[in-house]
């Protein structure tokens, strides 16, 4: 940039991001998967779930088979004849869904503690930061295995363990910011307006904090579809009648003895790229935000 | 040190306690024992004697002070499944964990930290570049997919290395141990591989971003102003100066990676307490998963005194007496 030139915020980051190839590859892609989980199933050849659509007769289909009807399974079906490409189209839906739900959950629950905790101080901020430190002592896996456990399977369950397991991370990264914000100037403008304090809190102070928060909590959702996937796969997760992709994974495990290896590569790989892209694109993210990596 | 221990002790004496009072409501307080315990038929009497005996009459409280005073004794239930003590079982399979868990460690730190470092001393070339995209690559591998497919790769096509199993064991002071056998290191390369990929990109990470932190600081100037060899810059002054938030990570790592060999010992067919957890919330064997979660806790807490005093040697700054 030679002419100093005025730019927003926001068209700065955005010049900066796509100055990477890669990241903005990622991006891409991660539309793309987005979209295709929306959308998937006005796109997909069936509906692999409706008994009505799939016959046994196609059964076990290597890749690029043809149907009956003429049209190609380019990732093979399943025992029951199931066109994979439409299994893993809602099982993307699937999963995605339960990681933003969770992921969003957890970060709003995580965040409104955090800075009530650091605006309210004392000794509730004392009690809060013990039950975040229990927590953050487990890992992740094991505080949503333990929920599961408890609970039993069902979406719901899944959902309220990953956000029992994540919570604690965005309180403490919130509180941190927090407690260096509330000593600013404008905060004691706030409080000398003498506005109420549920306005101070979440009108002034909140917004300030959220910039951290961006990165983590995009990895997040990430992490949480990764996390579902693996609980799902060891059959405590979701249940039978909501196939995500993990559970198609754990579905083709029982075939890759038989040789039928992409009934678990396939939606394996598709997890990869969601989780992959969403990485890709935090990652970078986190560069253009971070000053410290500046030149 | 003693003063530092001391405390330490007593901080994790009071986490286990919390934890063992939320084991304890979680998985004994929620749901009712009884209905498992006693056949439908049983008459109203003979449920209520059963309840009683069984001190499930009693508030939570006082029933959480019998099982306090069990685990004292070390009793923590006989296990509904193998109907032998829970925590022998737990201990059986405990080294097995471990030693699963030490070997990914140990394989993420020693191709981590090279790849890191390269990674991080050459960051627009390709290499480093390569490294990095790759490390965010490993990350968001699903780690029970990657073990399917290295087993679909190495056992299947083509070959190599066993599916299943711990393989020939020595035993050392009473402990079955894989890794001093040939046959036992054929059978834990996959699955500490596969466990070690999570750390091994955070470690890669790490080091690469602490590296590129790190070089453009004073004392790194100095040191090429001084005329040091670039080997001996790297590994004193870089390498022990980012040492200490990778320490602190794989200190933290230790206890992610030990509840993730649940998933690595399922897919490996690894004999560890992994797979005895899976299996025992399955069938609801209650005294198992409680024995599970408390040793856990304890190795847990262990590890984190062990961190700091790591800490300690790698930083004279931090004295843990003051803490």
């Amino acid at each position: 940039m030679s002419i100093p030139s005025v730019q927003t915020p926001f068209k700065r980051f955005i010049s900066e991001y796509v100055e990477r190839k890669t990241a903005v590859f990622a991006f891409l892609l991660l539309v793309f998967v987005l979209l295709t989980a929306f959308l998937g199933p006005f796109l997909t050849m069936q509906n692999p779930y409706d008994l009505a659509q799939i016959t046994i007769m196609e059964s076990g289909l290597a890749p690029g088979s043809e149907s009956i009807d003429g049209n190609t399974f380019w990732l093979g079906t399943d025992d029951q004849g199931r066109d994979l490409v439409s299994a893993i189209v809602f099982g993307l839906r699937i999963s995605i869904m339960v990681g933003i739900i969770s992921g969003v959950l957890a970060v709003v629950i995580g965040t409104s503690v955090g800075i009530v905790s650091a605006y309210v101080g004392g000794r509730i901020d004392n009690l809060i930061m013990r039950v975040v430190d229990l927590f953050l002592g487990f890992p992740s896996f094991l505080i949503a295995l333990i929920c599961l456990a408890v609970l039993g399977r069902g979406a719901d369950k899944v959902v309220l363990a990953l956000v029992l397991s994540q919570w604690a991370n965005f309180a403490r990264i919130v509180r941190g910011v927090a407690i260096a914000e509330r000593e600013k100037e404008y905060m004691d403008a706030a409080r000398g307006l003498a506005l109420p304090k549920s306005r101070i809190i979440f009108r002034h102070l909140l917004p300030n904090c959220l910039a951290p928060l961006i990165v983590v909590a995009t990895m997040n959702v990430a992490f949480s579809i990764t996390l579902e996937a693996s609980l799902s796969f060891l059959g405590v997760g979701l249940p039978i009648t909501q196939p995500s992709l993990g559970l198609l994974i754990a579905n083709g495990y029982e075939y890759i003895l038989t040789g039928k290896y992409w009934l678990s590569f396939y939606p394996g790989l598709s997890l990869l790229i969601t989780v992959a892209s969403i990485n890709l694109v935090a990652d970078r993210m986190r560069d253009v935000l971070n000053p410290r990596m500046k030149k | 040190m003693t003063l530092f221990l001391i405390r330490r002790l007593q901080q994790s004496i009071v986490v286990l306690l919390v934890m063992s009072f939320v084991v304890f409501a979680g998985v004994f307080a929620i749901g009712n024992p009884i209905d498992s315990l006693i056949s439908p038929e049983a008459t109203e009497q003979e449920r209520e004697k059963a309840i009683s005996q069984l001190g499930l009459d009693q508030p939570l409280y006082a029933q959480y002070f019998v099982f306090l005073k069990n685990v004292s004794r070390g009793e923590l239930g006989t296990s509904f499944v193998h109907n032998r003590p829970a925590i022998k079982l737990i201990l059986e399979r405990l080294p097995a964990t471990l030693e699963l868990t030490v070997a990914a460690l140990v394989f993420a730190i020693i191709v981590g930290i090279p790849l890191g470092l390269l990674a991080g001393l050459n960051t627009e070339s390709l290499i480093g570049r390569g490294i990095l995209s790759s490390s965010i690559l490993f990350f968001s591998l699903p780690t029970f997919w990657v073990g399917l497919m290295m087993i679909l790769l190495f056992s299947i096509n083509l070959g190599w290395l066993p599916t299943t199993g711990r393989g020939e064991t020595v035993e050392i002071w009473g402990i079955h141990a894989s890794f001093l056998t040939l046959d036992g290191l054929r059978h834990l390369a996959m699955p500490a591989v596969n466990l070690g990929l999570y750390p091994l990109a955070l470690i890669i990470r790490l080091t690469a971003s602490g590296t590129q932190e790190t070089i453009p600081l004073e004392y790194m100037k100095l040191a090429k102003a001084k005329g040091l060899r670039r080997r001996r810059i790297i590994f004193i002054h870089l390498l022990k100066n980012i040492m200490i938030p990778i320490v602190t990570v794989i200190g933290l790592q230790f206890s992610v990676i030990l509840a993730f060999a649940v998933v690595t010992e399922s897919i490996f067919a690894w004999p560890g307490m992994g797979r005895l957890i899976i299996d025992s919330i399955n069938l609801l064997d209650r005294p198992v998963i409680v024995a599970y979660l408390l040793v856990t806790v304890v190795v847990f807490l262990i590890v984190n005194i062990l961190v700091d005093i790591l800490y300690s040697i790698l930083d004279p700054r931090v004295r843990l007496g003051g803490m």
